[in-house]
């Protein structure tokens, strides 16, 4: 029998490739209609709130399988790569534009679906805890610069994202099992 | 801007280390557990060098671009370690694409 869809990277991506495209031709759409930042982000926000809620309702198992699925986290971080190889090339910021934005807001959703799934949190696990939350608050902080909120503020909760993450990484990297391994000495 | 460029040069030292024991590793059938350690030593200081600079503004410059660029590509590249089907020799693999896609990189930042 074939791979189901989480299981599936290649299905996976054309997925991701489809969900880019749809967010390109939305901007695309958006600007043509004259709207402002602070418009298509309250446009952003409501299609995805509306995109998210469907597919909750109509398959919420799936997604919730194919949101906490490794090789899904892998094709994510494949299409940022292109993503970000995009902007090396181009002089167009590319994390300003909404379909990076809908990229990010997928990552965030699997993320937190994961920090979800493995609940609860003894402090042995707030590594992982913490890894899982910082992509949601680089979104914020994208998302809040592009609502026109003051820029300071915005940037500091993107820097805080990945501040947070890298804390979690030598949580989960380093001290966790260092002490693990002190606790195992006689 | 001194400390986040120390941090970058530091991270891809790191992942260069990762990506010669990957191709020792692959070309000898040696462990994948030091490649791991490298690859994370190198990912968590490239996070440095976001945290201390890529992010002060959101027009982002060459090496800023190419920081975050080589810490998406170790990103998935240390997930692909995490897949059971990837482990082992595909997961080296990755790595060392992963290297020379972050080495290609920075001659067009």
């Amino acid at each position: 029998m074939a791979n189901p869809f989480h299981e599936h990277m290649p299905r996976q991506a054309l997925a991701l490739a489809g969900w880019v495209l749809f967010w390109a031709a939305l901007e695309r759409l958006l600007c043509g209609m004259g709207l402002d930042d602070r418009g298509q982000v309250v446009a952003f926000l409501a299609v995805l709130a509306v995109s998210f809620g469907a597919g909750i309702l109509a398959a919420r198992a799936r997604l919730f399988l194919l949101f906490t699925s490794v090789r899904f986290a892998v094709a994510q971080g494949a299409f940022l790569i292109a993503a970000a190889a995009l902007a090396l090339t181009t002089t167009t910021e590319v994390w300003r534009s909404l379909w990076f934005c809908a990229l990010l807001a997928v990552l965030a959703a699997s993320m937190l679906t994961v920090t979800w799934k493995r609940r609860p949190y003894p402090p042995s696990r707030l590594g992982f805890l913490m890894v899982h939350v910082a992509p949601s608050l680089v979104l914020l902080g994208l998302l809040w610069e592009r609502l026109g909120g003051p820029r300071a503020p915005s940037l500091r909760l993107i820097q805080t994202g990945f501040a947070v993450l890298l804390l979690g990484c030598v949580w989960m990297f380093y001290l966790k099992p260092w002490l693990k391994r002190r606790e195992g000495r006689p | 801007m001194i400390v986040q460029t120390a941090l970058q040069a530091a991270g891809f030292a790191c992942v260069t280390v990762a990506a010669v024991l990957a191709a020792r590793a692959l070309l000898a059938r040696g462990p994948a557990e030091p490649v791991l350690h490298w690859t994370r030593a190198g990912f968590l200081l490239l996070a440095g060098a976001m945290v201390t600079g890529a992010w002060r503004t959101l027009e982002l410059t060459g090496p800023q671009r190419w920081g975050l660029l080589t810490w998406l590509i170790f990103f998935a590249v240390l997930h692909v370690h995490r897949v059971p089907a990837f482990k082992g020799r595909p997961a080296l693999a990755a790595g060392l694409a992963g290297w020379a896609l972050a080495a290609a990189a920075w001659f067009w930042r």
